[in-house]
């Protein structure tokens, strides 16, 4: 069971039984949240073991069983065989059929597409998490991006009583309209926070509805496509859309006469993908926020401020500045989440947008631990599940809930790390480096 | 890191092959003719075994399914059809007419011998892979459940255009050659419901509570409800609220007391689990009520007593679902529309169960009266949305 959650694992093994005081720093930081990611696929192998429907089982017959638990017992090496096909399923799901090469670049390219959201929504959190903040607002800065995203993709030629507008300029105004909403979104609660003590969870949980709201209203109303029979705008220009990274041709009866661009067109059902670039410009927000956390000053006062703002304070740091950047650096990633969503992915805002990838995003910083370069595989992690849940469901029946009883049990390890290194006897962390701290997600 | 967390570590490594050993050998003895294949690529290192144990395991799902199937039906092997049904957001048992395409599909299963699968979808943005998850293994015929999935099946429809495709609750302008919509005649279902409201109100006031506005079911449901009730008694009044939203049985309740204070004494839920929300709590309250899409005795009074719950304005989804599959078997399969009405059983109206004794004893004989003059033409229900 569980094979390929525990592949990665394994591959680690041997540097981990060597001393890795200095060698690998990063793998006791890892340590945690690999076992816990185990512990509970274990657990979910379990529930599935257990809980496998009826009709993929030998029907229970009292003439051929003697009883109830007879039965039961029987089919143990069926319910094995059960439950090693729903991690298969979900391996295949997320990765591809091995036995099929042509199912595997669309299942990965559909988990990447899958995680890009989540490795920007992810960012986001994870830096106010440094600055001591805990951002729940992810979900209405991404809707709010999407929304200021659309505006500017689908409606900015008419503003200007144009046909069009050149892509060099139609698509850089599209995704910073995305980004400067988001933004927004953020430093509202963020100079809240700094000017009145309103605490951000209270605010950014406010702000969600009234950005959903918005959405709504301009959805259904002045934004909405009229010749659509779903609430939806209309599809965005041609020369806003982000392009495809290998896809066939659009067809613009789908897509209301628009032709979406494509860095590499085929003709091969094989790779005609959904990938899109917005997966590159996740991999450069992770390399950036990296770089801004970890190699500028900025960063710096960033994380002390969320360690610990009275020292930050005392050595002159502006902690009103730091707050409100904080925040709207989170805002401004999370909008690029839903931007991408909008002008790559999907080319029209849905009333059906509502996407819980905000509030999924939480998770993904918790797993990570913050870490910047760490949300690129706890974000691929959820993306895996969320894209092979449908793949294990056809081979087993379990119920797609399960992938969610797998998440939460993640995080309930990560928050409560304890239990992991209880089960796996391991110390708390070497050197002894307690920080009094106020931030989160650590 | 301590000397039993690596042995603990090492036994867990060493539990992989074993498994997969385990895997590959339940599947030879349940499928000999999978053998070929699983023994044809022998588990060296972990990673091989796990590859190599899909397609045992899918071999053996398949040849089991076959097994039953020819068990079952003796009959030539339409096993070899394979239906994919991916619900709205939902499960397959939520008691919406996601359980009831379901049940169509099983009933397709033990009928005519088709294998099937589904996928619950747990967010609209998933419809799109979800049904790239069939389509991408070659399913013969991939069924959609509801109106928000239009867009995503006819994207598949035109990737795939060799496969085959339904949707419930949805019609395209123009047709696709490879897709059947699955429609209704809400407003014929709920016309009978309305009328059997307007026959038990004392009070002359009676309720619907609604989902969204914009879904035209909906709203085909609520003014089909309404011209039920004015066909019946002309000076009826009739309370329509809609909520923006699906699942909030909450709110649906609320909105039905805020009807019963009003003086309302039946309570019509056409909305999902808000509908479904209204017509509990209003039953709660000793309202008369009625359900909706599917017999809500089976479903959200799970099977009684349910002394208040007079009748469900049903569309047999169930029966669209099967016989579009009996369509693919029977090799008739064709795009464009299918519409259930009274006139080919594709709305009905549920029985009365726990509430008959508090009826009128004519009732059902006068709603029969009205189905068959819906079916013949000679009762319009005048709905229009629009």
């Amino acid at each position: 069971m569980a094979n390929e959650q525990q592949a990665p694992a394994e591959t680690k093994k041997p540097a981990e039984a060597k001393p890795t005081k200095r060698s690998l720093p990063w793998l006791s930081e890892a340590i945690v949240p690999l076992l816990a990611i185990l512990t509970a696929v274990l657990i979910g192998a379990v529930i599935v073991f257990i809980s496998i429907p009826s009709n993929k089982l030998p029907a229970f017959d009292l003439s051929l069983y003697g009883s109830r638990s007879d039965w039961f017992f029987s089919t143990l090496p069926e319910r094995l065989r059960v439950t090693l096909s729903a991690f298969t399923g979900l391996f295949s799901g997320a990765f591809g059929d091995w036995s099929k090469p042509s199912t595997i670049p669309g299942a990965i390219s559909n988990t990447l597409v899958e995680s890009t959201p989540y490795i920007l929504a992810g960012l986001a959190v994870a830096v106010t998490f440094k600055a001591g903040l805990f951002n729940v607002g992810a979900e209405g800065q991404l809707l709010m991006g999407a929304l200021g995203s659309v505006a500017v993709a689908a409606f900015m030629p008419q503003w200007f009583g144009v046909a069009s507008i050149p892509a060099i300029i139609h698509l850089p105004a599209a995704l910073l309209a995305g980004v400067l909403a988001g933004a927004m979104w953020g430093i509202i609660p963020g100079y809240l926070r700094a000017k009145t003590g309103a605490h951000e969870v209270i605010t950014t949980i406010m702000l969600n509805y009234i950005a959903l709201q918005i959405m709504d209203y301009l959805i259904n109303g002045v934004m909405k496509d009229k010749s659509a029979t779903l609430q939806r705008t209309p599809f965005i220009h041609e020369n806003a859309a982000l392009p495809r990274i290998i896809s066939k041709a659009t067809d613009p009866s789908l897509t209301g006469g628009q032709a979406y661009p494509r860095l590499f067109t085929t003709t091969s059902s094989t790779w005609d993908l959904r990938i899109h670039m917005g997966i590159i410009i996740a991999f450069v927000m992770v390399g950036f926020i990296w770089w801004l956390m970890n190699r500028t000053p900025k960063g710096f006062e960033i994380k002390t401020v969320g360690e610990n703002p009275e020292a930050a304070r005392y050595a002159g740091m502006n902690i009103t500045g730091t707050v409100v950047g904080a925040m709207g650096i989170s805002g401004a990633l999370a909008g690029l989440a839903g931007t991408s969503q909008v002008v790559g992915l999907e080319y029209n805002l849905k009333a059906v947008f509502s996407s819980g990838l905000g509030f999924d995003s939480l998770a993904i910083a918790l797993l990570a631990k913050s870490n910047p370069i760490a949300i690129v595989p706890a974000a691929l992690f959820w993306g895996a599940l969320r894209t092979g849940a449908g793949a294990m469901q056809i081979n087993t029946g379990i119920s797609i809930n399960l992938i969610n009883i797998i998440q939460a049990l993640v995080i309930m390890f990560i928050a409560a790390d304890q239990i992991v290194r209880w089960i796996y006897r391991i110390k708390q962390a070497e050197g002894g480096k307690i920080t009094f701290n106020r931030s989160w997600g650590k | 890191m301590n000397k039993r967390m690596i042995a603990f570590m090492m036994l867990l490594v060493l539990m992989i092959p074993v498994l997969a050993a385990c895997g590959t050998e339940t599947a030879a003895t349940t499928a000999p003719a999978a053998t070929a294949t699983t023994a044809a690529a022998a588990p060296t290192a972990t990673a091989a075994a796990e590859v190599t144990a899909s397609p045992a395991t899918e071999a053996t799902a398949v040849a089991t399914a076959a097994a039953t199937a020819e068990a079952t039906t003796g009959a030539s092997t339409p096993s070899d059809i394979k239906i994919g049904l991916v619900t709205d957001v939902g499960k397959v048992d939520d008691g919406t007419f996601n359980q009831f395409a379901f049940e169509g599909l099983k009933r397709a299963e033990t009928e005519l011998g088709v294998k099937i699968d589904y996928i619950e979808t747990i967010d609209p943005k998933d419809y799109e892979k979800n049904i790239e998850q069939f389509a991408s293994q070659g399913y013969d015929l991939i069924i959609g459940v509801g109106f928000l999935m239009g867009d995503a099946i006819k994207a598949a429809a035109s990737k795939y255009p060799d496969l085959k495709f339904a949707i419930v609750d949805f019609a395209y302008e123009p047709a696709l050659p490879n897709v059947k919509g699955l429609v209704f005649s809400e407003d014929e279902s709920a016309f009978i419901a309305g009328a059997l409201a307007a026959m038990v109100s004392k009070s002359g006031k009676i309720g619907a509570v609604g989902g969204k506005e914009q879904v035209p079911a909906v709203k085909k449901f609520v003014l089909g409800y309404e011209a039920g009730a004015k066909y019946v008694n002309a000076d009826i009044q009739v309370s329509k609220v809609y909520i923006d939203s699906f699942t909030d049985p909450t709110a649906g309740g609320e909105a039905a007391k805020t009807q019963i204070a009003e003086g309302a004494d039946v309570i019509f839920g056409a909305g999902g689990q808000t509908g479904s929300g209204a017509i509990k709590t209003a039953a709660d309250n000793n309202v008369f009520v009625i359900g909706v899409d599917q017999d809500e005795y089976n479903t959200t009074f799970k099977k009684g007593p349910a002394p208040m719950l007079i009748t469900s304005a049903m569309k047999r989804v169930d029966n669209a679902v099967f016989d579009v599959v009996k369509e693919v078997v029977d090799g008739t399969f064709a795009g464009g529309l299918y519409l259930g009405n009274a006139a080919n059983g594709g709305i009905d109206y549920a029985p009365f169960h726990d509430a008959e004794s508090a009826l009128p004893a004519d009732a059902k004989a006068k709603l029969d009266e009205i189905k068959k003059g819906l079916a013949d033409g000679t009762i319009t229900t005048g709905v229009t949305l629009n």
